[in-house]
């Protein structure tokens, strides 16, 4: 989509022109259910995410300028960020208020894999580390999923976040070094069952 | 080095995010230092792990109506809100006596200048009118109530020797039933009778929107419900204009 056509679409849809912001919807839709999948690490929060980003950004076009420097993914990008964080914290809400605490490791993971042996312990693998992205502190799962599955830069996601690179630092070595004290026996275990 | 600088720089390395200078300090201190070592090969391990699982995208295997749908209820919401605004919004007071000597001065010359600016504007711009104005509403009554007839001949004409239910399109349903309450608040103030009609059409459907299996009981109660809220008489006529 050229920068032009971009800024046709977004003009058409400031009026109404729900066929315009369908197109800026299928440019940028996979970007943010990845987004959405890796902090939720469910396709149905990651569903309902997009939709509220796309119902969001809708409602705010009015306040989105086309000849700033921001451009349009970018706007949309962080209003999904900002979407995610909420939702998360809603459903961590919710969940003390029923106590429903996820105690077993989840089974929700997609992928097809055409290699039935090796793929099979990568994925076991891949649902416990899973599992335990899940149960870091919310600053420190969105940084890591910015940085690591987003290939976001430090300096990138500090701007997205509203703090400084240091903080950033701090949360993604937290982040990895949780990770390693509980993924130091699992990757053990798996490498021997991938050999 | 210290190890405890050492092993924070080790997370950075592996995301390309240190200067020339501190990487050669790392490599350094990893050179001399067992501890740091073991705690490098460790970090590497989980990023190497990690680095296979990102490369396998969650979009690879998604149901392909995945995106339809999320745009349907995109599109579902929008309008939902578009109808609500309009139905809410106050009916303004175009005409006001006391302020009738300042206001229709004012009026004419804001008229005028923006019936200059919008001609100097779509020349100069080269849209036609038609791509600039918004969307018209999707929906009239008659062609609800065309969509309508085939469900509702359906559940009439059902004869339950052979089968003992009717499988029902549940999504189908739910969407006639929200277009109903969309265009319901949308001829609110234009047409009363039909929006009255509309509120009656809602509870049948309702009832037919929460099961996917409707069985002779039920079928019995929608065909009653039918006939006392006079579904059909009303879809036969014509429609205000």
């Amino acid at each position: 989509m050229s920068v032009m056509s971009e800024e046709k679409l977004i003009e058409e849809a400031r009026r109404g022109n729900l066929e315009a912001w369908r197109l800026l919807y299928e440019a940028n839709k996979e970007k943010i259910f990845a987004l959405a999948y890796h902090l939720t690490c469910n396709v149905a929060d990651a569903e309902d995410i997009l939709q509220e980003t796309f119902i969001k950004a809708f409602h705010r076009l009015p306040s989105f300028q086309t000849r700033s420097k921001t451009t349009f993914s970018c706007w949309i990008y962080r209003i999904a960020v900002n979407t995610a964080i909420d939702f998360c914290r809603q459903k961590k809400r919710r969940e003390k208020m029923n106590s429903l605490y996820r105690k077993n490791f989840p089974s929700e993971f997609f992928w097809n894999n055409p290699e039935p042996d090796r793929d099979f312990a990568l994925r076991e693998l891949a649902e416990k580390i899973e599992y335990f992205i899940n149960l870091l502190p919310l600053r420190q799962r969105i940084t890591f999923v910015l940085k690591h599955y987003e290939q976001l830069t430090i300096k990138e996601i500090a701007s997205l976040l509203g703090c400084t690179e240091g903080s950033i630092k701090q949360n993604l070595f937290r982040s990895l070094q949780f990770l390693r004290k509980n993924l130091k026996s699992l990757l053990s275990e798996a490498e021997d069952e991938m050999r | 080095m210290r190890c405890a600088k050492a092993r924070k720089r080790i997370i950075f390395h592996f995301y390309g995010e240190l200067a020339a200078r501190e990487e050669a300090g790392l490599k350094k201190h990893l050179e001399s230092c067992s501890a740091c070592q073991k705690n490098y090969s460790e970090i590497k391990s989980i990023w190497q792990t990690l680095q296979e699982i990102s490369s396998k995208s969650p979009l690879s295997n998604l149901l392909p109506t995945l995106w339809e749908e999320s745009w349907q209820a995109i599109e579902m919401k929008i309008k939902e809100n578009q109808f609500r605004t309009q139905a809410t919004k106050p009916a303004k007071r175009i005409f006001n006596p006391r302020s009738l000597v300042w206001v229709t001065p004012l009026i004419l010359i804001m008229a005028l200048a923006s019936l200059f600016l919008y001609r100097t504007l779509t020349k100069s711009s080269g849209f036609s009118e038609a791509t600039l104005s918004p969307k018209p509403m999707p929906t009239s009554l008659e062609e609800y109530k065309t969509d309508l007839k085939p469900l509702l001949l359906m559940l009439t004409n059902f004869q339950s020797e052979k089968e003992k239910f009717i499988l029902i399109d549940k999504k189908y349903a739910r969407r006639l039933l929200l277009e109903s309450k969309l265009l319901r608040t949308y001829l609110w103030q234009k047409d009363p009778v039909a929006a009255e009609w509309l509120e009656d059409l809602e509870i049948v459907l309702k009832e037919i929107s929460y099961s996917d299996k409707i069985d002779q009981v039920t079928l019995e109660m929608i065909k009653k419900m039918i006939q006392e809220k006079k579904v059909f008489l009303e879809i036969n006529k014509p429609s205000p204009r």
